[in-house]
């Protein structure tokens, strides 16, 4: 009889977070659904098959380091910390801006990491230089830095907002999970989107996780010319505008339902 | 005098639900949840005014943190007007943050890896305190605190005593005028307890700041506090001088009297209430307006050694007020 009750009250706590089971079980899903159509993309239709041994190499190298440079993670701190442990009434009790305050303490983590990524990038080039494919062209340079602090930008903007979903729900692992998945897919994190299917390609254009990971990889390769690398940034300053709007308006309702539990 | 803490007809209420117990509550609060509004804090008025020390008093769940956090502008109030300086404090107006400061004993705002000096220097950069008042306030914070020896050690390394005076110190940097204190000595042993209230005494006197505390520890208070705020249900039960708590929550007197003989107990029954006896001591519960004529009885028609007229521990009288609110609820 024991053992019953204690199978009945895990169901009960299953209970209390409606939408947490349901989406763990959606992903596992997710992840298969995805791989089907990435092979029917590159492999069945695979038409669009400009790609290299070397720009294929350079591309996943530079995304390690663009991933670890550019991709923040601080929805968990967010929501765990900030909201559900109450860390966020040290913010909110002082004359300053909470985003800005997590912005500014994201950076010297996200350039430690960089930095690492770097090394490890001179290292690699020093011994495979054939291998590697980059971006030579100097006068693009600056450029090249707008897009990848854009692609911080909208990656943090991105990850703040799903971190203040945390207002309204408490169980939302579910969700991050979720927009790992979305995140690793959409921005190129599986295969450059150049060979996804071109529907899922489309997709992933028209969204904003491509211009965080892979718009920045194939800038630094030197995949884009100069006119392409502005229209580049011209959609990020676009989405990083509207992001900062909506990250403000969940803000502006969430604070005003904020308990400081934990407080 | 203004007051600088304004609060009018304050309300919050937090939205919960209610969930039957067992496995069938589970499946009917997973299809149908039912919430409801709980009152934290019902509708209070207070004011406050300019260097006041005031103690914000009530058992767990009464709705001090709440009052506290609303504010504070941590949280946003269900109805009512709260002004703080005049600011409303939920817009956190970075005038208005400048000039506050939110200390609390369960919660450690410096940084844990470094040094308290790192956080100092912190909170010296965030409220943009000049270097010259800046070296000013700290010399004289940590001479006031006797932390000279600890502000450059890791703080994961002070005691809890070391970390709450630290904490203090971080949180006055940039010479709050409003400070809201909760539980402050909460952990600490007595000797630290003591240490903290007489810095909190002294910081108030010497910058006339004013401060609202709550604990959970009477002596607190007592030590503390000429005003109190008393609150149960989220309701207050009682706004004013806390010596005047005694006069109207308590009809009686306590006359403890030590006999140089022993006395029957029988010959002191009529006096009033015994509330402990023995042969050549007693103490007797008497009316408040009656307590100088019941002296002097005592002195007259009993062999007196020593006698004490007390008033009861306001500990006991807060609790009676506790309990009697609870019971007209009820």
């Amino acid at each position: 009889m024991k053992y019953l009750k204690i199978i009945f009250l895990h169901f009960e706590h299953v209970f209390e977070n409606r939408l947490r089971s349901f989406i763990w079980f959606l992903i596992p899903l997710m992840n298969n659904l995805l791989l089907i159509v990435f092979w029917k993309g590159s492999v069945i239709e695979g038409k669009n098959f400009q790609w290299t041994m070397s720009s294929i190499t350079s591309y996943y190298f530079i995304m390690t380091i663009v991933g670890s440079m550019l991709s923040s993670h601080i929805e968990e701190d967010v929501s765990e910390y900030d909201i559900q442990e109450g860390d966020l009434v040290r913010y909110l009790t002082r004359p300053f801006s909470y985003y800005l305050a997590k912005f500014i303490e994201e950076l010297p983590y996200r350039l430690l990491q960089g930095s690492y990524g770097i090394i490890l990038f001179v290292l690699f080039i020093v011994f495979f230089h054939p291998v590697i494919a980059l971006n030579t062209n100097l006068t693009q340079l600056p450029f090249l830095l707008i897009i990848l602090a854009f692609g911080f930008a909208i990656s943090f903007t991105l990850k703040m907002i799903l971190g203040l979903t945390t207002f309204w729900f408490k169980e939302n692992g579910g969700l991050f999970e979720l927009y790992t998945i979305l995140n690793i897919v959409l921005s190129g994190g599986i295969v450059p989107l150049d060979l996804a299917p071109p529907i899922l390609r489309n997709i992933s254009y028209f969204l904003p996780f491509s211009y965080t990971g892979y718009f920045p990889i194939i800038a630094i390769q030197g995949k884009l010319d100069t006119i392409e690398i502005l229209k580049v940034i011209s959609i990020q300053s676009f989405w990083f505008a509207g992001l900062l709007i909506l990250s403000r308006l969940i803000w502006n309702r969430g604070i005003k339902i904020f308990t400081a539990v934990g407080q | 005098m203004t007051p600088v803490i304004s609060v009018k007809n304050l309300t919050k209420s937090f939205r919960v639900y209610k969930k039957e117990p067992g496995f069938i509550g589970s499946i009917k609060s997973l299809i149908n949840r039912k919430y409801y509004d709980k009152k934290a804090v019902d509708d209070i008025s207070f004011e406050i005014e300019e260097g006041e020390l005031v103690g914000f008093i009530g058992p767990n769940g009464a709705g001090k943190t709440t009052t506290l956090k609303c504010l504070s502008g941590l949280i946003f109030p269900t109805s009512g007007q709260v002004s703080i300086l005049g600011f409303t404090p939920f817009d956190r107006k970075k005038d208005f943050l400048k000039q506050i400061s939110l200390v609390m004993g369960q919660k450690n705002q410096l940084w844990w890896d470094l040094p308290p000096m790192e956080t100092f220097l912190l909170n010296k950069e965030i409220y943009e305190v000049p270097d010259k008042a800046f070296k000013k306030i700290i010399d004289e914070l940590v001479t006031l605190m006797g932390v000279e020896d600890i502000v450059n050690i890791q703080v994961r390394k002070l005691s809890l005593g070391q970390r709450m005076k630290c904490e203090l110190i971080a949180q006055l940097i940039h010479h709050p005028k409003i400070l809201f204190l909760d539980e402050p000595t909460i952990g600490l042993d007595v000797i630290m307890q003591q240490r903290l209230r007489d810095f909190i005494r002294e910081y108030n006197r010497r910058f006339k700041a004013t401060i609202i505390l709550t604990s959970h520890y009477m002596e607190d208070v007592k030590d503390l506090c000429k005003k109190v705020i008393v609150i149960d249900n989220g309701k207050i039960l009682y706004h004013g001088e806390l010596n005047n708590i005694t006069k109207k929550y308590s009809a009686n007197k306590y006359l403890t009297v030590v006999f140089n003989k022993p006395v029957e107990k029988e010959r002191l029954m009529h006096l009033g209430q015994i509330k402990s006896y023995e042969p050549t001591a007693v103490t007797l519960s008497v009316k408040r307006s009656n307590s100088n004529i019941i002296a002097s009885k005592l002195l007259s028609d009993f062999p007196v050694e020593d006698l004490n007229i007390e008033e009861p521990d306001i500990q006991e009288i807060i609790r009676k007020l506790f309990l009697s609110a609870k019971h007209e609820i009820s």
